[in-house]
């Protein structure tokens, strides 16, 4: 569930706070994908009570809109994980897992493309640097644009028929299982070196990202791409370098060469023109300053046994212009586009990261803790127990007449037995006779009524019937004292009536409220009449 | 009042105690088969988040009842609250205590659940209790407290009553109601009273999404123990060729004991979800025999002889199929020969749960066991293809099942939950599935778990990916399961 209402006001008050925009740009990348990954697999042996109070806590204390997407709260939940992380570590380790992958990640990045800058610099280099012969641009064309382009494009192409292959192929398949097994070979042996701790810490690693690995192959996949396209814009970043620092630093002839009649100079001139097509319309990169004209072309072709040309400055500029323009237009530009085709689409497919499967996370966030609270102690009413006082009992004295005897009947009797059955049980039982009956009345008002009538008569025993299943309730002691105080020499009979076998709980009950009116003179009896027998049995008794 | 509240009032020993204590999850209640024992008024605070939504109290029930209804017959006309007015009256609270505890929170507002016991008559006291509910202009709620076991001869004669004198009423058995018998008292409660309706209902909804995340996660713990349990291995060292034997006892009786702890381990996990003490709460007394006693093994999957020959009689099937392939020239001596392979792997599964990994030799596929061991490491884990994993995710799901259902007023009587164990075991309900191949998913994800314990540190993303989704798909069959037990099939 949502936070309630009142909770959604008080956070409404902050919802500008500089603090509340800082994580509204919060997003979504490699780092933040494996710390999730690392606090729910740090969560998983903890206490499950804990984990709610804490997770929900975090949510409340956010306080998100009741529409929010799952990402963000889990975005933000990533986030105050690490604070809190930061915050007990006192600062020792500021990053966490994710956040060091990440780094590991930007940095291989970084110097493997410097690396690869220098790499694509010094094979061009290498290419220009010929002595005493012209350069010959067909040569050179082929390896420091075609290949290059070659390889782009069969990249990208492999990249985007990936998902028709998958699962097929034969080769790919087998060297990965090759691998696999040669790592878990290699992993079992380093077990057995390293010490178990090690080796259990290790396992919790490779655990980690064995985990990880299966939850985002997806992300994985689109990171290891821009990784690539990072590293081959940094081979053509060199190749442009090289040749615009050799053009500025050295001086080097350019020719062209072929064993074929077709390739006259007018259709080498011809091909030329059309690779130059997309900068040759900038002004002062046309024909023979951008690429060489069809005199230049003609003037710069090499025979080969045929003594050197004489140096050709103007033509060679025009080619090395055209050798730029092709390393700039076919290497340099499409690797660029795809690199930030690539970075697009990591930040796409990270923010469309399917997160369905933190649903406990989600759970515990999003519902709320009910529980139920007893009341505290002080909060707690006590009332008063009945006092257990115990005293001595005394014997009714023989000879009290049926005339001195009064038998009071609850005033709901419809269901005991009838005056006859009644008087036999009691008298066969209990040696009870009484000489006049009475209903007693429920309300304290008639109640009273009834005990002063009685008070002015000679009355030596009250012989009160009740319901064995009916609790003695305070009015009922009540009744007994006021009885006691008004008619003060009276023996009380309680005579417990039940139609079957009594159930000792109820004649606990009885024994322990009626024990606390200490009354000596008061006594109580068991009578069982059955419903349909009209045999009466005893079944026990009991004395104040 | 702002708060839904609602005082449970009734005769003593109507079970007033045993309602709030199933309705609030409280076993720590004391609930005496004494009447009238309860000698306070507890107020119980349902909290969401922190904050109260719902209050229930506890009271010890009327006491002086004619001389409150006398009182407030009189004078219910001369003030606007006469519970109020009742409770005002100092005499009132040194007289009858008990009877203003009752009408305090009566007074402020509070809904009257007036229990009843259908089993005992309808007495005088009842009725002038009713009575006093109504000229204190209470909501007046009847529950009919259907203890199990007890007559409820005088069911009619109550039921007149309750539609005379309750706004509204319902039956309710407090000992065996299950999660959603509770919604539906307290859907009740909610109808009963309109001007709380709104946060009543807000109550259940929350009420059952808490719920559900507590099944959701009895679902995952069972799920995480069991992979635990597969993939638990332990090694020791044999430091002479001698002891081996102890050794391997050893080490198969600290495999039987990571089982036990696994398992008691998560029933304590699951008192605590449920809110059970574990001195009130008993589950089903086959749970309580030991995972390794062949009486568990007998009830939850097979015996070791029924085992046997039913993996003899699958091993000569598949060889009868061959000797019809031949034509019969085989005579039959290929159902001969896959009825003892059948029944001789069965034999030796079925002999211990337990399985002890010896040091061998490795050339290249080929795998020979070490006649000397002497200074050699032995594993001991789970024993492959062993029924342990089903018995113990039958018996996890049960005392689940136990723990979900079991009231929080019933005490110290024996289940009765247990009696239809087998049939309602969880693996033989994913055997009979209509989906054919759920029996087969959760032994493929215990084959799984039982491989990638063996390398434990490479594992195949493809195959990883498996792992998670089949552990998903079983942590979400254990949590159907356990909401169609309680919750209904809805």
């Amino acid at each position: 569930m949502y936070p309630t209402s009142s909770q959604h006001e008080s956070v409404s008050q902050r919802r500008e706070s500089p603090e509340r925009s800082r994580r509204k740009k919060l997003r979504w990348d490699l780092a933040a994908l494996i710390d999730l990954e690392a606090y729910q697999a740090a969560d998983e042996n903890e206490d499950r009570q804990k984990l709610k109070q804490r997770d929900r806590a975090f949510y409340l204390a956010e306080s998100f809109n009741s529409a929010v997407d799952r990402g963000v709260v889990l975005r933000r939940w990533v986030e105050s994980r690490r604070e809190e992380n930061r915050e007990k570590n006192s600062g020792q380790i500021s990053s966490s897992t994710g956040e060091l992958t990440e780094e590991i990640w930007r940095k291989v990045r970084r110097w493997g493309g410097y690396g690869c800058i220098l790499l694509g610099g010094l094979y061009t280099w290498g290419a220009l640097n010929v002595t005493g012969r012209q350069v010959n641009v067909t040569l050179f064309w082929t390896v420091a644009v075609c290949l290059p382009l070659f390889l782009t494009v069969l990249g990208t192409l492999s990249l985007l028929n990936r998902k028709g292959r998958r699962g097929g192929g034969v080769i790919a398949p087998l060297l990965r299982d090759f691998a696999l097994k040669k790592a878990q070979e290699a992993a079992r042996l380093l077990r057995q070196r390293i010490s178990s701790e090690n080796a259990q810490r290790a396992e919790e690693l490779h655990g980690l990202v064995r985990r990880y690995l299966a939850g985002h192959e997806g992300v994985l996949r689109v990171y290891t791409i821009h990784l690539g396209y990072s590293l081959s814009l940094g081979f053509a970043m060199g190749i442009v370098l090289a040749i615009v620092l050799f053009r500025l630093v050295s001086y080097q002839d350019y020719g062209w060469q072929t064993h074929t009649g077709w390739l006259t100079a007018e259709r080498m001139h011809d091909i030329v023109e059309d690779v130059a097509r997309p900068w040759s319309w900038i002004d002062g990169f046309g024909d023979g300053h951008g690429f060489p004209n069809l005199e230049q072309t003609e003037a710069t072709r090499i025979y080969r046994n045929q003594p050197l040309l004489q140096p050709q400055p103007t033509a060679s500029e025009a080619w090395s212009a055209f050798l730029l323009g092709s390393a700039l237009g076919y290497v340099f530009f499409p690797r660029l586009f795809l690199f930030l085709i690539a970075g697009i689409r990591v930040r796409r497919i990270v923010s469309m990261e399917d997160f369905s499967k933190y649903d406990a996370l989600w759970r515990r966030m999003t519902v709320a803790t009910v529980e139920i609270a007893p009341p505290s102690p002080e909060e707690e009413v006590e009332l008063p127990a009945g006092k257990q006082i115990r005293s001595v009992t005394e014997a009714e004295p023989p000879g009290i007449s049926a005339t001195e005897s009064l038998l009071l009947l609850p005033s709901d009797n419809e269901r005991l037995p009838d005056m006859e059955r009644l008087r036999a049980g009691l008298i066969q039982e209990h040696s009870l006779d009484f000489g006049a009956s009475e209903i007693l009345p429920s309300l304290p008002s008639a109640r009273r009524d009834l005990i002063t009538q009685l008070a002015g008569r000679e009355i030596h025993r009250i012989v009160l019937v009740q319901e064995v299943f009916q609790v003695p309730t305070d009015s009922l002691l009540k009744l007994l004292k006021a009885f006691r105080s008004e008619i003060r020499g009276v023996f009380l009979h309680i005579v417990l009536l039940g139609s079957g076998e009594i159930d000792e709980n109820y004649r606990t009950a009885w024994n322990a409220r009626l024990r606390s009116l200490g009354d000596a003179r008061l006594l109580w009896h068991e009578l069982v009449i059955p419903q349909e027998n009209t045999t009466a049995n005893l079944s026990g008794g009991g004395e104040a | 009042m702002k708060i839904p509240a609602f005082v449970v009032a009734g005769q003593p020993n109507d079970g007033k105690t045993t309602v709030v204590s199933t309705l609030t999850e409280d076993d720590q209640m004391k609930i005496s088969p004494i009447p009238g024992s309860t000698r306070m008024c507890r107020g119980y605070s349902m909290r969401v988040d922190g904050l109260d939504k719902v209050i229930i109290y506890d009271t010890p029930g009327f006491q002086n009842t004619g001389a409150v209804l006398e009182w407030t017959r009189e004078h219910s006309r001369e003030f606007v609250n006469p519970a109020q007015a009742f409770i005002d009256q100092p005499e009132h609270r040194e007289e009858f205590p008990d009877d203003c505890e009752v009408l305090r929170p009566i007074a402020e507002g509070a809904a009257v659940i007036m229990v009843v016991n259908p089993a005992l008559p309808v007495m005088q006291d009842n009725r002038y209790q009713a009575e006093i509910f109504r000229l204190c202009g209470a909501t007046r709620v009847g529950l009919l407290n259907m203890r199990a076991g007890a007559q409820p001869q005088y069911l009619d004669d109550w039921t007149d009553l309750l539609k005379k004198e309750m706004n509204t009423w319902q039956k309710f058995d407090a000992c065996e109601a299950v999660f959603t018998d509770r919604v539906e008292l307290l859907k009740v409660f909610a109808t009963a009273t309109p001007e709380w309706k709104e946060q009543m209902d807000e109550v259940i909804v929350l009420l059952e999404a808490s719920w559900r995340e507590r099944l959701a996660q009895v679902a995952e713990g069972a799920t995480r123990r069991l992979r635990s349990i597969v993939r638990y291995r332990t090694t020791e060292t044999v430091s002479s060729d001698g002891e081996s034997e102890l050794l391997k006892q050893r080490l198969e009786k600290r495999v039987c004991d990571e089982v036990r702890k696994i398992e008691e381990d998560f029933r304590s996990e699951i008192c605590r979800i449920f809110r059970h003490s574990q001195n009130h709460w008993q589950g089903g007394a086959e749970l309580d025999v030991d995972i390794f006693s062949a009486d568990v093994w007998e009830l939850f999957g097979m015996s070791k002889n029924g085992l046997i020959i039913a993996s003899a009689l699958t091993g000569a099937g598949a060889g009868a199929l061959i000797d019809v392939a031949t034509g019969g020239t085989s005579l039959g001596l290929a159902a001969l020969i896959g009825g003892a392979i059948g029944g001789v792997s069965a034999f030796m599964a079925a002999g211990s749960a337990v399985q002890m990994e010896l040091p061998e030799l490795r050339l290249g596929p080929l795998r020979i066991p070490r006649k000397k061991i002497g200074g050699q490491s032995v594993k001991a884990g789970i024993q492959r293809r062993s029924k342990l994993p089903g018995i113990l995710l039958d018996r996890m799901v049960a005392y689940a099942e136990d723990a979900a259902s079991w009231a929080h007023g019933r005490r110290g009587t024996e289940p009765t939950l247990s009696a239809e164990r087998r049939n309602r075991s969880f693996c033989n309900e994913l055997e009979q599935s209509p989906h054919q191949s759920e029996a087969g998913k959760l032994q493929a994800l215990v084959e799984l778990w039982y491989r990638t314990r063996e390398s434990s540190v490479f594992i195949a993303g493809d195959q990883q990916q498996a792992i998670q989704e089949s552990e998903r798909w079983l942590t979400d069959r254990i949590e159907r399961r356990l909401r169609e037990r309680t919750m209904g099939k809805g």
